[in-house]
């Protein structure tokens, strides 16, 4: 049916005069459009609205040509969630609800929008031709490869047994064996209950958690603060957003160690301020500052006047603060994590890691004559 | 043996058998990962590749507790992007040594095409570059405008994700919290595009002035 040569081009006919290139087209499709371009040439009016359109249409496609076509990982600027985060929203490992946050910045940031991209595209489960060609021609693919790669591992399982096995089921015999061990093994027992000295395994010292988790800090620094008894390592991970942000499979053993060590004591103890803030400190390690922060509160309203949770709260704020939506809120957790820091310098001005920590947030608020003051009286301790 | 089955028997005692069988499944999908990320790195010789895949499996057996911990019943697939972060990170982490290892020995670091995306983006930043900048805020206005409530945010990261960054329509279905098929990203990609095509062109134009566009008398 060819349309009214009197009518101006409709809505409709002016999006498929404009996307041309993305509408499949049949024979009716093409007739239509060519009498709607004919309009469109002959008419003054619709032939600007066509021209107005394509412009637009042609600007919102360049947009995606301005930046570079091929990124390569980095470390993410400050206030950006780390490059893992985005590598996990494109393996589908965040809730929907990080997901959402998460999107909302890769949206409005052209360093995090390309490391999105960058994920999906190495995450995307279609090969090409071209990929499975490369793939089948590594070593890797061979089935000797393959079965000394699955040699070794079976050797390594060997060697290092893990201490604890989740889901572990009971086995028939482990009974027996353990029965075996269960008499003298209760016997002991009763001898150092008798003396007073027993030993309850299932509640190590606060004191060797704590260790545990400095030794994870060590060894996979999450952020930039200092953490009190942790030695210096490169920042792994700069940034988390609310909710586990750290897959588990890169976290140390030592705080593995340590996670289930709290676990069984606040078990026993729910309220205590000391598990408390080696919970919270497992959390921040983690990427949950959210967590640490209520954690923290707790431990504080127990034990006020004690520092050393002060200065893990503004750890904890610090870190909330690089995952906030928007200037305002970040700013303003910024700001906590710099009065409780001033909290424990006034009580304790030679506290090395909290002038440490203070110069970071002074830098993050842009007081950098703060931050440098800061630095120098480190350098002096 | 299904999937749960095999990552019990992997966690728990680890013989060779056992392990074969997870390479066997999982090969192509860790090598996938490995080959791109190194591609993304500028160096993806089928060695190093080798070698990657070695580290990647090797790291997943000194942690093979989490074989289990990572592997959810209802959602079997979350094991396998457990799968895909653990072999992009072995990758990223070895060039990021790789790298530090040259700026310390005092060796040329990297060429001028090479410089990373942290230093690029500042560049290319939408402050630096006002006419882009211009255009990001009318389309956005445009967008927050017209749409409202709970789609709000999501259709909006379709748009942006589509149009800024060129992510694919079924990249976008893929990512979590869009909840909506290919075809279902697509068309509010359309129809976003026309909403703000009409929202940026509107008044540009005479307006015409019956809703189906009836010309004003003889003017062809």
């Amino acid at each position: 049916m060819s349309r009214d040569p009197h009518h101006h081009l409709s809505p409709d006919e002016l999006a498929s005069l404009v996307e041309v290139e993305s509408v499949p087209e049949d024979d009716v499709l093409r007739s239509d459009r060519t009498q709607a371009e004919r309009h469109a040439e002959s008419c003054e009016l619709c032939g600007s609205r066509l021209r107005d359109q394509r412009s637009v249409q042609s600007r919102l496609r360049n947009m995606v040509a301005s930046l570079p076509s091929k990124r390569k990982p980095d470390y993410p600027p400050a206030d950006c969630p780390s490059e893992e985060k985005w590598m996990r929203l494109a393996a589908g490992l965040v809730s929907s609800q990080d997901a959402t946050l998460l999107l909302e910045h890769a949206t409005h940031c052209d360093h995090c929008g390309p490391a999105l991209k960058s994920a999906m595209q190495d995450f995307n489960p279609e090969l090409s031709e071209d990929e499975r060609k490369t793939i089948r021609q590594l070593a890797s693919a061979d089935s000797n490869w393959q079965h000394n790669i699955a040699q070794k591992m079976s050797a390594l399982s060997e060697g290092t047994k893990p201490e604890r096995q989740l889901f572990q089921p009971q086995k028939p015999g482990v009974f027996a064996n353990w029965m075996r061990w269960a008499i003298p093994l209760g016997a002991a027992a009763a001898i150092a209950v008798g003396a007073g000295i027993i030993w309850d395994y299932s509640s190590p010292s606060l004191a060797s958690t704590n260790k545990l988790i400095a030794q994870a800090f060590t060894e996979q620094r999450p952020f930039e603060l200092r953490f009190p008894g942790a030695g210096y390592g490169p920042v792994r991970q700069e940034r988390g957003v609310n909710g586990p942000s750290r897959s588990r499979m890169d976290e140390p053993a030592e705080l593995l160690e340590a996670e289930t060590q709290i676990e069984r004591a606040l078990k026993k103890h729910p309220d205590d301020p000391g598990w408390l803030q080696a919970k919270a400190r497992a959390d921040l390690f983690e990427g949950n500052p959210e967590s640490a922060i209520q954690e923290l509160l707790q431990a504080e309203h127990a034990q006020p006047e004690d520092m050393s949770i002060k200065r893990d709260l503004a750890a904890a704020y610090y870190e909330r603060a690089g995952v906030q939506p928007d200037a305002k809120a970040q700013t303003a957790d910024y700001q906590r994590a710099l009065d409780e820091l001033s909290q424990v310098l006034a009580k304790n001005p030679n506290d090395a890691v909290a002038l440490f920590n203070r110069a970071e947030v002074h830098e993050r608020l842009g007081q950098h004559a703060e931050a440098v003051a800061d630095w120098r009286r480190y350098l002096q301790i | 043996m299904s999937l749960e089955e095999l990552l019990k028997a992997c966690a728990e005692n680890g013989s060779a058998a056992d392990w074969e069988e997870f390479v066997h499944r999982f090969h192509t999908l860790i090598a996938a990962v490995a080959l791109r990320t190194a591609q993304r790195w500028g160096n993806a010789s089928s060695t190093l590749v080798d070698d990657l895949i070695q580290d990647t499996y090797l790291k997943i057996c000194r942690d093979r507790t989490r074989l289990l911990s990572e592997f959810t019943p209802h959602h079997p697939e979350s094991f396998y992007g457990y799968l895909k972060v653990v072999t992009a990170n072995v990758v990223h982490d070895h060039f990021r040594a790789e790298r530090s290892q040259k700026r310390g020995s005092g060796q040329p670091e990297e060429s001028v095409d090479e410089i990373p995306m942290a230093a690029s983006s500042a560049m290319a930043s939408p402050t630096e570059d006002p006419e882009r900048n211009i255009l990001l805020k009318e389309v956005d206005t445009a967008l927050c405008s017209s749409l409202a409530g709970k789609e709000q945010t999501r259709d909006r990261a379709i748009f942006w994700l589509y149009y800024r960054y060129g992510l694919s329509a079924p990249d976008i279905a893929r990512l979590p919290s869009i909840s909506l098929s290919v075809k279902g990203v697509e068309s509010a990609i359309h129809r976003l595009t026309r909403l703000v095509r009409e929202k940026l062109t509107a008044g540009k134009s005479e307006v015409i002035p019956e809703a189906e566009g009836k010309r004003p008398g003889k003017t062809l």
